[in-house]
């Protein structure tokens, strides 16, 4: 059971969460949904408060458990999967079991730096099950993960709160998934919660704009113009690093105003054939043909924008020498428009915007030269679904109005699927 | 509270001023009836075991001693930054050549350096810059090379290279920029090292020559009075201590403000 | 554990130390060059024959020939006489080496092991107290808190003699004094690093499941940034070394700091370089060594998998 009573978290003079209140009790599976930095993270980071940043009454009882989005930092580096697992429980022989239920039977000896993204979230969740904790906090664990980890993983923990009753916290984008497992929904807006009602209610007809805007469905709009001139061709290409092929025998080609989606795991190579395509890496055989005007969009928003830059200067860095400032302030002007930030904001600097408003200005940057190609890489992966929908659909916009080709990588299917033409499966 | 570091070193600097403009007479004029003086009106601090007034061969100290702090960060950090610069773009095989080369300069200790060059050259003001330089080296070098290594991985600068920048304007549009705050926290850091490096470097005598003070100098003027009075030491030993903690504590101001 | 290691990582380290060694030994010689020419003189004075004496030494052979005879000579334990004391360098050195050790010993330890402990007080407080205490103690010169120990425990309170050798007193404050301006160097990386990655997920996870934050600073904080403490442990032999020299000096004991300061300054090349080359090599194996011992606990090193 757990109580949490006025909680609010200010940093910086930010005010990240305002007087959240909310109880449950053993059982409850609850999903936590919002916008992108809304402070679902923050939340879950506030109920443990383990920098006592926090403000307000949190009382619970049992044990506590958390599970990470990046696996890899929540576990430590210097000891084995198995030791981290038993380290103040024991009950070696269980462990084993768990970590062999989880698939990870050959890895228990190994650390968190020599294993998969997948199999470091398992074994996060082994080190966490071992446990037995009463209630547990997940921040966005499957966000990374592709369909057979994702499902492994929910399996388990339901199957796990389930036999002991234990509490799960869950905080997620994935809103097909909240509807099938949780039983209460908490919507927070802004650092204050929305809405806390009942999965069921929540879904038929959530009771804020916002709420609404989170359960749109994607809608599939793909581009009626195909002009056909193929601008980027891939034969029979092996793409790998000391000569150990990571992509093996790929082969596809794609034409201005045409979208190629390439759908695969995380880690299986998306990022490699970007690589070759780029010309940052040679392939170890066959054949890639490419323009040369070719501009990418990134899946961490923020970081794809030199915190010390103005906008202005961002967006612009395309245009190359060939305009004058006048010219290139024209035209930034005109694209921040398309993608919907107010050209009174030209001055300022990436930390002053949100983070699916970064991901829009990266957005013009890519079109703003009228490149013949676009990479898009997991460009939608981090965000909820409300502004996924809205950067798929800007994505659409400007291909149609500029015409060009655009590959996009992702593990989210769903997403390749409402935009893409044709669909490489790696 | 913390304006008190702001104003410390603000008073050094104004010290170093005056100590470049003082005449040499005021420093090095030794004044035989009243040697080992104490505190007077005539000799704020009194006078060392030469009858040489201790307050202005302080002053004239802090304006050597910043001469050399300024002179070897501005040393290393071209030489060691330039470097790291160049190696962090991407791995090449000169990075082992470079950054092992670089290491070996850890091996020398500044005494040792600064012992071969005295006894070469005799003591002087390069000398003391060139010991101290030689072993900043390495530390810049480290510094740049892992801060500008990740500059270097990340997106903007990707996208950057798409949009046809070459190598030396992404140097300067966006690594450089975003690795200013590291360097400047770094030289701070180092002024204060280098000020107490000196302190031992000028004890031993390997520091400037005897014409002119350092701080470090006038502890083996203490040395060799030992004897007479050596509590004139105090006010050299207290400025040092001051002004280097003042600078890390400053240094630490400025990361601090760089993180928010 | 060596099976499946990875090679490149070990050729570096052996790579390191070789050129290390080869870089000390050609610099040590060209000083001993350098320096000999007017030893020549010095010892010819006006009296004897400085061309003779050249011959003696066997100076007006090509560079290169001398280089190897050097080396040769080197090789075979031969380091030649001592031009002030005229004995063989070796003895000399192994007679002071036994008044040094010591001291560099304790003040290591006590370095180490202080830095340490204030390093890790500064991050578990939160109180900026210890921080500055660690400052402080940076801020204070070898030489400065030697003197300041001096006038306090010698000459006003009595208690400890200002010099000399012989009983466990003389070494009290020399070890002291190294040793505590040395800890506040080793605080300050040990606080660095592990301000670095207290925000990480896995130090927030094990104060989640229960552990105090100590308790994780301690178990799995230390271990992560051991590779690069490691590094600095390796770099503070060098700071030591500085320090030996300051301190014998100021302590007057006859150690082999202070004989290197002689030896340099009245010109006893041979007596010279073999000090500079030994604390050189000797400097090289503990950097060597704890590259290794790094190399050895950090499994993804080991394995040669790059993050």
């Amino acid at each position: 059971m757990i109580t949490v009573d006025n909680l609010s978290l200010c940093i910086n003079n930010k005010q990240l969460l305002k007087d959240i209140s909310f109880s449950a009790n053993k059982g409850d599976i609850i999903g936590v949904v919002g916008y992108s930095g809304s402070g679902k993270t923050s939340l879950l980071k506030s109920i443990v408060n383990i920098d006592k940043k926090a403000t307000g009454k949190i009382e619970y009882s049992g044990k506590l458990g958390f599970l990470y989005q990046n696996a890899k930092n929540s576990i430590a580096p210097n000891y084995k999967i198995i030791t981290q697992v038993c380290d103040g429980v024991g009950k070696l022989k269980l462990a084993k079991k768990l970590l062999g239920k989880l698939g990870l039977d050959d890895y228990k000896k190994s650390y968190v730096d020599l294993i998969s993204g997948g199999q470091q979230m398992r074994a996060s969740l082994a080190i966490n099950l071992h446990r037995e904790p009463n209630i547990l906090l997940l921040d966005e664990p499957t966000a990374n993960l592709d369909e057979k980890n994702t499902q492994l993983v929910v399996k388990e923990l339901l199957s796990y709160a389930q036999k002991t009753d234990c509490i799960l916290i869950w905080v997620s984008h994935d809103m097909k998934l909240m509807e099938k497992i949780t039983n209460k929904i908490i919507h927070i807006n802004n650092g204050t919660i929305s809405e806390y009602t009942d999965t069921k209610r929540f879904f038929k007809s959530p009771s804020t704009k916002q709420g609404k805007d989170l359960l749109q469905p994607i809608p599939i709009k793909k581009n009626k113009n195909k002009t056909g001139d193929i601008i980027t061709t891939l034969k029979n290409v092996a793409l790998g690093y000391n000569n150990k092929p990571v992509i093996k025998d790929l082969s596809f080609n794609v034409s201005l105003g045409e979208c190629v989606g390439l759908f695969g795991e995380s880690g299986i190579g998306k990022s490699t054939i970007f690589r070759g395509i780029m010309g940052q890496l040679n392939p170890i055989s066959g054949t890639i043909k490419k323009s040369d005007n070719i501009q990418m969009i990134f899946q961490d928003a923020r970081g794809a924008l030199n915190p010390k830059l103005t906008i202005l200067d961002i967006v612009s860095e395309p245009l190359g020498n060939k305009y004058s400032a006048e010219e290139k302030k024209q035209k930034v002007i005109k694209i921040l428009n398309k993608v919907g930030i107010d050209e009174s904001r030209i001055f300022d600097k990436p930390n002053q915007f949100a983070g699916g408003e970064c991901q829009r200005i990266s957005i013009g940057r890519a079109f703003i030269s009228n490149p013949d190609l676009i990479l898009a890489d997991e460009i939608t992966s981090a965000l909820d679904s409300y502004n996924k929908n809205m950067i798929l659909k800007l994505i659409y916009d400007l291909q149609a109005k500029f015409n060009t080709a655009i590959i996009f990588a992702s593990h989210d299917y769903e997403a390749i699927q409402s935009i893409s033409h044709k669909v490489i499966k790696l | 509270m913390h304006k008190i570091y702001k104003y410390i070193i603000i008073m050094f600097f104004i010290s170093m001023l005056v100590g470049a403009l003082l005449p040499s007479q005021y420093y090095n004029d030794m004044d035989m009836l009243n040697r080992s003086a104490s505190v007077s009106v005539n000799h704020l601090f009194g006078t060392d075991f030469l009858g040489r007034d201790i307050f202005f061969r302080m002053i004239r100290g802090s304006y050597n001693v910043g001469i050399i702090g300024i002179s070897s960060i501005l040393i290393s950090l071209l030489i060691g930054g330039f470097l790291a610069l160049l190696m962090s773009r991407k791995k090449t095989n000169w990075r082992y050549v470079v950054s092992g080369g670089i290491d070996i300069l850890f091996v020398f200790p500044k005494v040792l350096v600064a012992l071969i060059l005295v006894a070469i050259f005799g003591p002087s003001i390069q000398i003391a810059i060139i010991s101290i330089g030689i072993f900043f080296i390495p530390v810049f070098y480290r510094v740049i090379y892992l801060s500008s290594r990740s500059v270097w991985q990340s997106d903007f600068v990707a996208s950057a290279r798409l949009s046809g920048l070459s190598k030396y304007q992404i140097m300067f549009v966006h690594i450089i920029p975003n690795i200013y705050h590291i360097i400047l926290a770094q030289c701070t850091i180092q002024f204060a090292i280098a000020i107490v490096s000196e302190a031992g470097l000028g004890y031993l005598g390997l520091s400037v020559d005897s014409s002119e003070p350092t701080w470090g100098s006038m502890m083996l003027d203490v040395q060799n009075s030992w004897f007479i009075d050596p509590y004139f030491a105090i006010p050299v030993g207290v400025a040092m201590v001051l002004t280097t903690f003042s600078f890390i504590k400053y240094s630490e101001r400025i990361k601090n403000d760089n993180s928010r | 554990m060596f099976i499946g290691s990875n090679i490149k990582g070990l050729m570096k380290i052996l790579i390191k130390l070789l050129l290390s060694i080869l870089v000390v030994m050609l610099i040590t010689f060209l000083g001993i060059e350098q320096l000999s020419g007017d030893v020549a003189d010095i010892i010819a004075g006006t009296e004897g024959d400085a061309q003779q004496i050249r011959n003696q030494m066997g100076l007006n052979q090509s560079v290169v020939s001398r280089f190897f005879w050097w080396v040769n000579a080197v090789a075979q334990g031969n380091f030649g006489n001592s031009l002030i004391f005229e004995v063989p360098v070796i003895d000399i050195v192994n007679e002071r080496i036994l008044i040094s050790a010591p001291i560099a010993l304790f003040a290591f330890l006590i370095s180490i092991s202080l830095g340490l402990l204030l390093g890790i007080i500064s991050v578990v407080s939160n109180n900026s107290f210890w921080n500055n205490i660690i400052i402080l103690m940076i801020s204070f010169p070898v030489v400065w808190l030697s003197l300041l120990f001096i006038m306090i425990f010698s000459l006003s309170l009595n208690i400890l003699p200002s010099g000399g050798i012989g009983m466990w007193k003389h070494y009290l404050m020399p070890c002291l004094a190294l040793g505590i301006s040395q800890a506040g160097v080793f605080a300050r990386y040990v606080r660095v690093g592990l301000l670095e990655i207290q925000n990480s997920d896995f130090i927030h996870f094990y104060q989640v499941v229960g552990f105090s934050k100590v308790h994780v600073l301690l178990k799995y904080g230390l271990p992560a940034i051991s590779g690069s403490l490691l590094s600095i442990i390796g770099l503070q032999i060098g700071f030591l070394f500085t320090g030996i020299v300051v301190v014998e000096h100021i302590f007057a004991m006859p150690g082999i700091g202070d004989l290197l300061y002689q030896a340099i300054l009245k010109r006893d090349v041979f007596l010279a370089g073999y000090i500079v080359m030994k604390s050189a090599l000797f400097i090289i194996l503990i950097n060597s060594i704890v590259d290794f011992i790094a190399y050895i606990i950090t499994p993804s090193l080991r394995k040669g998998y790059n993050a």
